[in-house]
């Protein structure tokens, strides 16, 4: 048979092995190459703690792990593509081939790493793994073996290691459909969302044998999908003696590895408008495995590979494979609590704090450093994230030492900012509303499992936060079956569940931080504070603090919150700064004179001083221009006025707290209908309602009587339903103008 | 030329084969383009085409034509999730191996390192189209009735026996009591990236079938050989648009078209106790089609009517419609249907499989929604979803697929008819109080030539292009004003009810022939908009108030 041809592809894997093996020894960290990356991010998300601890500099990053490695204290060797690309030399092209050729570089990477592994610096003690000690003995055979010129043990199964590779930093997340025939062999990183994920099993990767005619180990290598195990002894004594020597799988001599198989899906926005979503098959090897769980969203790096068919279905068709890919690199988009890492950079800086007197005040004001002001807040709730000592006693009681704490305040005094800030600072914080719109709540509930159509159990927001911060808005409007649970969650910290036939406790070790509006939306002064704070006794007496947050117009306090506002903004120069500075405050003062003459009709708070920064920034950006100048402030305080103006021509028909639930805004439709003059008298009065609980009546024009008819069509036509009507024709029939029906 | 169109019937891998080879230097690049311009210049013609065996709903994987033979199946594009699939695409010796080719020997060599000779192709789930109408199968299947029957009783015959043949794949059709097929199709090519869940496209290509596997965890599951089923595939090289029903030409003058529509709203009417106001809203809302969507999501041009008939009257207009129009589906609509877990409304993804859900149908179905059955009792959660699937398809034309941690909205247009005792539980456009005229004689069923008219009317008027021009705006805009002003409270035009007004306008013209709205049209559509109004009993004025 005539030679193949061989096509020169100016590959020559012997150099790249002997340049691998350069980088593994020399590669010195000259700075850490992720944060590197990082500093133009600017991203408070991706600040993630998955630096090594190796990324000091100066050190010999990968010397120093393969000698752990030697020395069993390390398995996974995650080999960073992006250490590879400093180095300039050889490091270029050698990440391009392994983008390219991911596979191939894997064994070229361990051969070399096998190569140029040191001697463990410790040796064989009576604690070591079982497996060291096998293996040490296996080395010490395979030496004399290979004295003898006998087989030796296949490097597979002396591997202690796992070779990763982490994709360079820069690489784009693909969809699922953008992976393409086209990318087998590469490496890529795919992004979504994790749908399902199988359990972990063993996965052989070296078959042992014994043969029992004369003792010898043979071992095979498994780099498929599927081997045809051996039965006859293939050992050189055997064969001498022709005695087919039965071999028997030694489960105990073989080589396993944890494996996983999982699915991803394409996130919402990935998927084009009109099609479904796609799924991948990625599978998990060794350290990989576990590290997902359904409803993460992940950037998995890996390689993208085909599976050949084989067995039953290669019988049939010995042409289709299934890809899937191999992971190299899981990102969570979401980091996990115990994913951080203490590396030396921190543990100094924490070293340094200690020595500060004002550690204290320090901590406290870099918490959301964005919200101006409420030391004392902020200092309560940095004691809320380190939190008490949680006291058992010796009958099983539990004194908790989780801190709660409640705020109380005027729209716009920023609780929720706070109430995100913490739950997003906290390791495990949950925040949620007393309103969640999840059907599972705040506690815990029993669901029916969209997949399985199984009864499960499924805890909400405070099991979720279980050893973590509970962030609750909207405290005073949650549900009363939330608020009783609460009961027992704040002082024995634990969620009692009876339901469709499971009756159990979780755990809830929770501090729950709430924020609540007063009744009536504002604090109104003129009422008791015990008449403004909308929560029962038995509520409040588990809350360790309760802030009461008020927003006083004031000239000073007023000048600094609007100057630390305008400072945060960075495109906002100086002198246009202080000009809204002074429109705030003038803003500020207006609003107080009305409210002295009781007919306000907007509510200024900080909240408003934002609008008109976020107004002028688009008019700038209107412009082309990168700064925001004063007459942007200008046509933003106009379009302020103006909008306030509409509110005034309204006077006397507008709902003026105005609440936005459907009831209300039926209602306030009515009285509007009414108020026009609308709905003449027609037949007879077949009203139903007490005339003399007519609130409005005295306004002028103001006709009472309605036909239902109309108010039903207009009501309908408002896009609300006819259950909506019902309810608000009830309260209507109480408070207002009757309805003829 | 004839005789590459007899190697493409009978031997269509074969003409795959030259079209690779007759170049000086083979390359598998854009060989798939090659291939369908080959196939589309051999099947430009309709008679062509009619020379391939159809698959159709009655079909069975065991009646389906030989492995390897060109076919044609006109299908509706269930679902797309089956994701790509490699393959090699050439074989020892040069032989090409897309479209269905198997490689001689069987033994699969892919070596690891060796890509260059794989491909892909993306694979997805269609069905015969749901609510096709037994004379749109009649006109393009060009099978008449009875043989159609004949097959479906020959079906349930050979459906008695046991076979080891491909399976059909449960869950994936919208309709599961009618007479259906589905199968896998492989599209090679860019094609694939065009098609979208409901699309209807005419599939031609290459028998044969594939093994299908959960493929999840199959490292475990392979322990039992035959832990996968072979379905059906269609190696598709041609997607071609839908075929529409050949119709008969339209008279063109005006008064023939007039004695037509009223011959045909006569029909409609006789469905409904021969109420001919309740007729015109069905003509209209037979004719809906959803011509503009605007970027916020609105979908203008869609007309749910309810068809709110009196109790213990027997409407029978589901067979008249189905006479009618080329796609229709009934709901029957319980509180046992609702609440049953098993009666999906929306598609479902589970385990990567999308299941079909009742409502996943193509453009231009109409759907009849009966809800006389409803009767009183208790939705549960099911049922509640269900309801809201239906209510919201309705109101905005988008149906939400579920999938695991996210739901989809597909854009649908399917004309609602809901029919009910009195004013049904969902909201719709509009509610027409149906009033029989008792006494009136049952007209004889229209003959062949008339049904085909009528077909004809409604398929010409539903796809015609309207324009509304400058000065009916202008009458609009001032009949409008005109209105709000003479309003008072309450019975005062809103918005939407000017929408509602123009749609049915444009339909009511669409209706009468005419291409653009005239003054005529507007007025009738007020009239008639007023007789409904009229037509409320009075107690729906009130009944909203139970203080």
């Amino acid at each position: 048979m005539a030679a193949l041809p061989v096509i020169d592809l100016g590959l020559d894997y012997d150099e790249d092995l002997e340049r691998i093996k350069t980088f593994l020894h020399k590669f010195q960290v000259t700075r850490p190459a992720r944060q590197a990356e990082r500093d133009d991010e600017d991203n408070m998300e991706d600040e993630d703690d998955e630096m090594e601890a190796d990324d000091v500099e100066g050190t010999l990053k990968y010397q120093d792990q393969l000698q752990r490695v030697a020395n069993r204290e390390q398995e996974r060797l995650v080999i960073d593509l992006e250490d590879l690309k400093q180095d300039d030399t050889n490091g270029k092209p050698l990440v391009d081939q392994i983008q390219r050729n991911a596979q191939r570089y894997i064994k070229l990477f361990s051969r070399a790493v096998d190569e140029v592994l040191p001697e463990p610096t410790c040796d064989i003690t009576a604690k070591s793994d079982i497996l060291d000690v096998i293996q040490y003995q296996r080395n010490e055979k395979n030496a004399q073996n290979e004295e003898e010129g006998q087989a030796t043990f296949p490097p597979n199964l002396l591997r202690r290691y796992n070779l990763y590779f982490r994709p360079l930093a820069n690489d784009v997340p693909l969809a699922v459909r953008e992976v393409r025939g086209s990318h087998l062999g590469k490496l890529i990183t795919v992004r979504g969302i994790v749908t399902r994920v199988s359990e972990v099993k063993p996965l052989l990767q070296v078959n042992a044998y014994t043969c029992d005619s004369c003792g010898a180990e043979i071992f095979q290598d498994v780099d498929q999908r599927k081997i045809t195990p051996l039965t006859e002894c293939i050992s050189d004594v055997c064969e001498q003696n022709s005695s087919r020597g039965q071999l028997h799988m030694q489960t105990r001599a073989c080589k396993f590895t944890p494996f996983q198989e999982c699915k991803i899906q394409e996130m919402t926005d990935q998927v084009p408008v009109g099609h479904i979503p796609r799924s991948m098959t990625i599978h998990l090897y060794g350290n990989q495995t576990r590290l997902v769980s359904p409803g993460d969203v992940v950037h998995v790096g890996g390689i993208f590979l085909p599976i050949p068919y084989e067995g039953f279905k290669a019988m049939r068709l010995g042409l289709l494979t299934d890809s899937y890919l191999e992971a190299h690199h899981i990102h969570q988009l979401k980091k996990q609590y115990d994913s951080m890492k203490l590396t030396p950079k921190i543990q100094q800086d924490i070293a340094e704090l200690k020595r500060d007197p004002a550690l204290y005040a320090k901590l406290a004001s870099s918490i959301a450093p964005e919200i101006f002001g409420h030391e004392d807040v902020k200092k309560a709730l940095l004691l809320l994230l380190v939190g008490g000592v949680t006291k058992a006693m010796g009958d099983g009681m539990k004194i908790r030492g989780d801190i709660n704490v409640c705020l109380m305040g005027d729209p716009g005094v920023a609780k929720s900012q706070l109430l995100k800030y913490i739950s997003k600072v906290a390791p495990r914080g949950v925040y949620t509303t007393g309103r969640g719109s999840s059907g599972v709540g705040l506690t815990a509930a029993v669901m029916r499992d969209p997949v399985t159509d199984e009864f499960v159990l499924e805890g909400g927001a405070l099991v979720l936060a279980d050893n973590g911060i509970a962030c609750i808005d909207e405290f005073d409007k949650m549900d009363e079956a939330d608020r009783t649970a609460i009961h027992e969650v704040m002082e024995q910290q634990t969620i009692s569940i009876s339901k469709a036939g499971i009756t159990t406790t979780l755990n809830a070790r929770t501090s729950i931080l709430a924020a609540a509006n007063p009744l009536y939306g504002r604090y109104n002064p003129k009422i008791s504070p015990v008449d403004n704070i909308n929560l029962p006794a038995a509520l409040l007496s588990r809350f360790d603090l309760l802030f009461l947050i008020l927003d006083t117009p004031s000239r000073d306090d007023d000048e600094r919150l609007a100057q630390h506002v305008t400072y945060k903004r960075p495109t906002v120069p100086k002198e246009v700064s202080n000009y809204v500075v002074q429109a705030y405050v003038e803003l500020r003062k207006e609003q107080k004179n009305q409210e002295d003459r009781n007919q306000f009709f907007t509510y200024t708070s900080a909240r408003t001083l934002l609008g008109v920064l976020r107004l002028s920034q688009a008019l700038a950006r209107l412009r082309f221009a990168d700064a925001v100048e004063t007459p942007d402030v200008d046509e933003a305080l106009r379009l302020m006025e103006c909008s306030k103006a509409s509110l005034h021509e309204n006077d006397g028909r507008g709902d003026r707290n105005a609440d936005q639930t459907n009831t209300s805004k039926i209602f306030a439709l009515i009285k509007q209908m009414a108020a026009a003059g609308a709905g003449r008298r027609r037949g007879g009065r077949l009203g139903r309602g007490p005339a003399q609980m007519d609130v409005d009546g005295e306004e002028e024009g103001f006709n009472p009587e309605q036909n239902m008819r109309e108010v039903r069509e207009r009501v309908i036509a408002k896009g609300f339903t006819e259950d909506q009507l019902n309810v608000s024709c009830f309260f209507s029939l109480r408070f207002s103008p009757r309805l003829r029906c | 030329m004839l005789a590459d169109l007899n190697t493409a019937i009978r031997t269509p891998l074969a003409l795959v084969q030259s079209v690779y080879s007759q170049d000086a230097a083979p390359t598998l690049d854009g060989l798939e383009k090659r291939v369908e311009a080959a196939f589309s210049g051999l099947f430009s013609d309709a008679s062509a085409l009619a020379q391939l065996p159809a698959i159709t709903s009655i079909s069975t994987p065991s009646t389906l034509p030989p492995s390897g033979s060109l076919v044609r199946f006109r299908a509706m594009v269930q679902d797309t999730g089956f994701g790509s699939e490699v393959y090699k695409a050439l074989g020892k010796n040069g032989d090409v191996l897309m479209f269905g080719k198997e490689e001689e020997g069987g033994d699969s060599d892919v070596a690891s390192d060796d890509y260059s000779n794989l491909k892909e192709r993306q694979a997805f789930y269609v069905v015969s189209v749901p609510g096709e109408t037994a004379w749109v199968k009649e006109n393009l299947d060009k099978t008449t009735a009875e043989s159609l029957e004949a097959s479906v009783a020959a079906l349930s015959l050979s459906n008695a026996e046991p076979t080891a043949e491909p399976t059909l794949l449960a869950n994936k059709y919208p309709v599961p009591s009618e007479p259906h097929f589905g199968c896998i199709v492989k599209v090679y090519g860019e094609a694939a990236d065009a098609l979208k869940t409901t699309d209807v496209v005419e599939f031609v290509g290459v028998i044969g079938e594939t093994p299908l596997s959960s493929s999840f965890d199959d490292l475990v599951a392979d322990s039992a050989p035959p832990a996968t089923t072979p379905v059906p595939a269609l190696h598709v090289i041609l997607a071609l648009p839908a075929p529409q029903p050949t119709l008969v030409e339209l008279p063109t003058a005006a008064d023939e078209l007039v004695r037509l529509r009223n011959e045909l709203i006569e029909y409609l009417a006789g469905g409904l106790g021969g109420d001919v106001d309740a007729a015109e809203w069905l003509l209209l809302a037979l004719l809906t089609r959803i011509h503009t969507r605007h970027p916020t999501g609105m979908a203008l041009g869609s007309l749910s009517l309810n068809l709110a008939l009196p109790s213990s009257f027997a409407a029978t207009i589901a067979p008249i419609i189905s006479s009618l129009v080329p796609k229709t589906t009934s709901l029957n609509l319980t509180i046992p249907v609702l609440n049953d877990i098993k009666n999906r409304m929306a598609p479902r993804n589970r385990d990567e499989n999308l299941e079909s859900g009742a409502l996943q149908l193509s453009t231009g179905t109409a759907v009849l929604v009966d809800m006389r059955g409803i009767g009183e009792g208790k939705l549960e959660d099911a049922g509640v979803r269900n309801l809201r699937h239906i209510a919201t398809t309705m109101a905005q034309q988008k149906l939400s697929y579920e999938f695991p941690y996210s739901s989809f909205e597909l854009e649908t247009d399917l004309s609602f008819i809901l029919l009910s005792e009195g004013k049904a539980i969902l909201p719709t456009d509009c509610v027409v109080y149906v009033k029989p005229t008792s006494g009136l004689a049952v007209s004889p069923p229209p003959s062949a030539e008339k049904l085909e008219a009528f077909r004809s009317f409604l398929a010409k008027m539903k796809a015609s292009d309207f324009t509304i021009p400058p000065e009916m705006s202008e009458i609009i805009q001032a009949d409008f004003v005109e209105r709000r002003q003479k309003s008072v409270a309450g019975e005062g035009m809103s918005q939407e009810d000017l929408l509602f007004r123009m749609t049915a306008a444009r339909l009511m013209a669409l209706s009468t022939g005419s291409a653009a709205l005239s003054k005529q049209a507007w007025l009738a559509t007020a009239e008639l908009d007023e007789r409904r109004k009229d037509a409320a009993p009075p107690a729906t004025k009130t009944e909203a108030c139970k203080a």
